[in-house]
């Protein structure tokens, strides 16, 4: 696909291409501890390059060597305390390592200074779930997706998940996130899934029950919409009509062949249909 | 002395024209000098744009291409460069003398791409890029391809698969030449990289001379899948599929090759004939549970019907190459995230590159931990996969069943190898040779091949599925 997008959203990795380019050759022969073991030679004759202590704090993150990841970041921000980067770095690698305050310290500064990175406001908007502040990650993921032409469907998905954690107000905000994720990315069973969630959570019997028709049109495999159409039908009160549909949920199952059946998510189907059905 | 500055079009390079004119007594004198300098701007901007602006159609050249994408049994895109702006327009037909077909965009570009519709399953179609009624390549043999067969059907297949191919040098070359003496010059059904497709950073540039300049006949006349790798992923970032990367592949989105459409081209799948291909993002999109990417997978993997499931991404699960699965997080995430779905659903074989080496394991399944908590139950049959040796590993059901076992394969040496120790135990054979692999597909027997440099077969196995008994045609190869 022809992409010709102006808004570089990932200035952080425009940064890393140069880094790699100017500062650090390719490395097309060696695994991990060959690059890190090349760099650190370039490190012994040019300590002073904040570059280089930022290639090698990645390429040991990518080692799960997080200690010696943050020790190279922290070095680098020394070198270069105004290097906005630095703290793009230290963000991704205190949220990894659990430091929660201390990584939205660091995005917080590289945000400060650098404010079209839909990468930093994604990792940003992480830590601020994890901070239990959803709404400020929600605006976050917001801003990620304004930045990104193309936003794959992850960063709808993680803003509705905000906002469905900042409480029922703010499902219907939620909703309309994945709506605007089937608009723009496509309709998605990933998107439709989620939204079904919610509005089963918010009691929105009547909608789910709408998605659920037209997903069960549009799907070759129509057992788990049966049982979730049955599921909604318990909880709007509509149990005779729910029991109907359990049965022909497992009457569904029961004429796939048998190898169909075994697989792990279908048998567990079975094992709930059974169970609906006190069978 | 009077300066007058005028500063020429903008389309021109910037030009500053200093005229020094007399000192204007009279009107009549200013008026001459003017009408002089308009005639000579005049002049000027006629050359100009005959010259550089107005499209020359008839120098325009392909620079790139063309080369076949997202193919499918009635469709696939074409797509090319030309070295100046041109329109675009391909006719085709199924004859190379009788190009009856044509598709056409008006719009003038350097970025060709255009989709053939309406196309015939299993059908080969010749086709050539125009211009103006002008032919500017094809309508020969070297431009043809061949649909794929209807989603479903039983249909030999042949796949050729490259891994970490993008070093552009001779390396590169004598896998490729390899590939041509074993298979004898035929063209695959299709073909797959495996990333690391463009050495050191998947800039343009080197794409061209990596993919492009090096396997010009297998772009015209195969469509050519991929997986982004992490050098790719240099300059490409699957977080907006932009980048080279992404702006030189067309891949599917809305799931219109087969199976479920993922909205995005970092991950997508496709059916061939009877197989589904499932291509994951294994370097640059989120692998975590919950992730968009497995949650689409495993609607991906619950929808499809096909008899085969071939994965395949960037970092392998399994490997003592020159990465190490044991301790580098996109290998393990890949291995405990993304193969329990795969295995539940009856994946059969699934390939990578990233290590510079040829590994490939036993029929296992159920490993999803470090290389040290491999057990012999989760080895479902440790013989070598060989129909003439201890026989091919066999999985009992005809389709898709879970836990019947999977080969897992890693192929990145088709442009460079590196030492590394080589001794994952869910491996069979580890070799640190330069080669391709080959795979054909029919009637429940999957054969693979690994090819060297030199055309000879370094390794191979079969998988067979449904206890179909071997005639004496398969025993014979």
């Amino acid at each position: 696909m022809i992409n010709s997008s102006t808004k570089t959203y990932i200035t952080c990795a425009l940064c890393t291409v140069l880094l790699l380019v100017f500062s650090v050759p390719a490395f097309p022969h060696s695994g991990l501890p060959e690059q890190i073991a090349e760099i650190s030679l370039r490190i012994a004759e040019d300590t002073g390059n904040p570059y280089l202590y930022m290639k090698r704090g990645e390429l040991y993150r990518n080692h799960q060597d997080r200690a010696k990841a943050r020790s190279d970041f922290e070095m680098a921000g020394k070198i270069a305390p105004d290097l906005p980067l630095v703290h793009l770095f230290l963000g991704k690698i205190n949220l990894e390592s659990g430091n929660i305050v201390a990584a939205k310290s660091a995005l917080d500064k590289y945000l400060g200074h650098i404010t079209d990175n839909a990468g930093a406001y994604d990792l940003r908007a992480r830590i601020l779930i994890q901070m239990q502040k959803p709404l400020q990650a929600a605006n976050d993921y917001t801003r990620a997706i304004e930045l990104t032409a193309n936003p794959k469907p992850d960063l709808f998905l993680a803003r509705a998940r905000a906002l469905a954690a900042a409480g029922p107000p703010h499902i219907s905000e939620a909703i309309h996130s994945l709506e605007r994720g089937m608009h723009q990315v496509g309709p998605l069973v990933v998107f439709h899934e989620a939204a079904l969630e919610l509005e089963i959570r918010d009691k929105r019997f009547k909608s789910a029950l709408k998605r659920i028709d037209d997903l069960i049109s549009d799907s070759a495999r129509k057992e788990k919409w049966m049982e979730k159409r049955g599921n909604v039908l318990l909880l709007a009160g509509h149990p005779d009509d729910a029991k109907e549909e359990f049965k022909k949920a497992l009457q569904s199952l029961e004429e796939l062949p048998s190898h169909r059946r075994n697989v792990r998510a279908q048998a567990a189907l079975e094992a709930r249909l059974r169970a609906h059905l006190g069978s | 002395m009077r300066e007058v500055n005028l500063h020429i079009s903008s389309n021109a390079p910037g030009l500053l024209k200093r005229i020094k004119t007399g000192h204007q007594t009279t009107d009549r004198t200013a008026g001459k000098s003017f009408r002089r300098v308009r005639r000579g701007l005049v002049l000027f901007t006629i050359v100009y744009l005959l010259l550089f602006q107005i499209p020359q159609v008839s120098a325009a050249g392909i620079t790139r291409g063309p080369y076949l994408q997202q193919g499918t049994s009635t469709s696939v895109v074409l797509r090319w460069r030309t070295d100046a702006p041109a329109d675009s327009r391909v006719i085709y037909g199924l004859n190379p003398s009788a190009l009856t077909y044509n598709i056409e965009q008006p719009t003038y570009t350097t970025e060709h791409e255009l989709q053939l519709t309406g196309l015939k399953p299993d059908t080969k179609y010749y086709y050539a890029i125009d211009t103006y009624d002008v032919v500017m390549t094809g309508g020969d043999e070297a431009h043809s391809f061949v649909t794929a067969p209807p989603a479903g059907t039983n249909t030999p297949t042949r796949v050729w698969i490259l891994g970490d191919s993008g070093s552009a040098g001779p390396d590169a070359e004598a896998v490729r030449d390899g590939y041509v003496a074993y298979s004898n010059g035929q063209t695959p059904d299709f073909w797959i990289m495996l990333g690391d497709n463009a050495y050191g950073d998947g800039l343009d540039d080197e794409y061209q001379t990596a993919v492009f300049d090096m396997y010009p006949g297998f772009l015209k006349s195969s469509v050519l899948w991929s997986t982004i790798g992490n050098h790719d992923g240099h300059s490409a970032y699957s977080y907006d599929m932009s980048g080279p990367y992404y702006d030189i592949f067309t891949l599917p989105t809305d799931g219109s090759a087969g199976g479920v459409p993922s909205g995005t081209e970092a991950y997508y799948s496709f059916d061939y004939g009877n197989i589904h291909f499932i291509c994951l993002d294994s370097f640059d999109s989120d692998r975590g549970p919950g992730s968009a990417m497995l949650a689409w997978l495993e609607q991906d993997l619950l929808e499809t019907t096909q008899d085969w499931i071939i994965a395949f991404w960037h970092h392998p699960p399994y490997s003592k190459g020159s990465h190490d699965s044991d301790e580098e997080n996109e290998l393990i995430e890949m291995r405990e995230y993304a193969l329990p779905i795969l295995e539940d659903y009856g994946v059969d074989l699934v390939l990578s590159g990233h290590s510079h080496s040829y590994e490939r394991s036993f029929l296992i399944d159920g490993h999803y931990g470090s290389s040290d908590t491999l057990t012999g139950n989760m080895i479902v049959d440790s013989g070598d996969g060989d129909e003439y040796g201890t026989g091919a590993y066999k999985k009992l059901t005809g389709g898709t069943a879970p836990h019947e076992g999977a080969v897992y394969v890693v192929a990145g040496s088709s442009g460079k190898i590196s030492e590394a120790p080589l001794d994952h135990p869910v491996m069979y054979r580890s070799l640190l040779n330069l080669g391709s692999l080959e795979l054909n597909i029919s009637d429940g027997f999957l054969d693979a091949r690994f090819i060297g440099t030199d055309g000879a077969i370094l390794d191979s196995f079969t998988i067979n599925k449904g206890n179909v008994p071997l005639s004496g045609a398969a025993l014979q190869g």
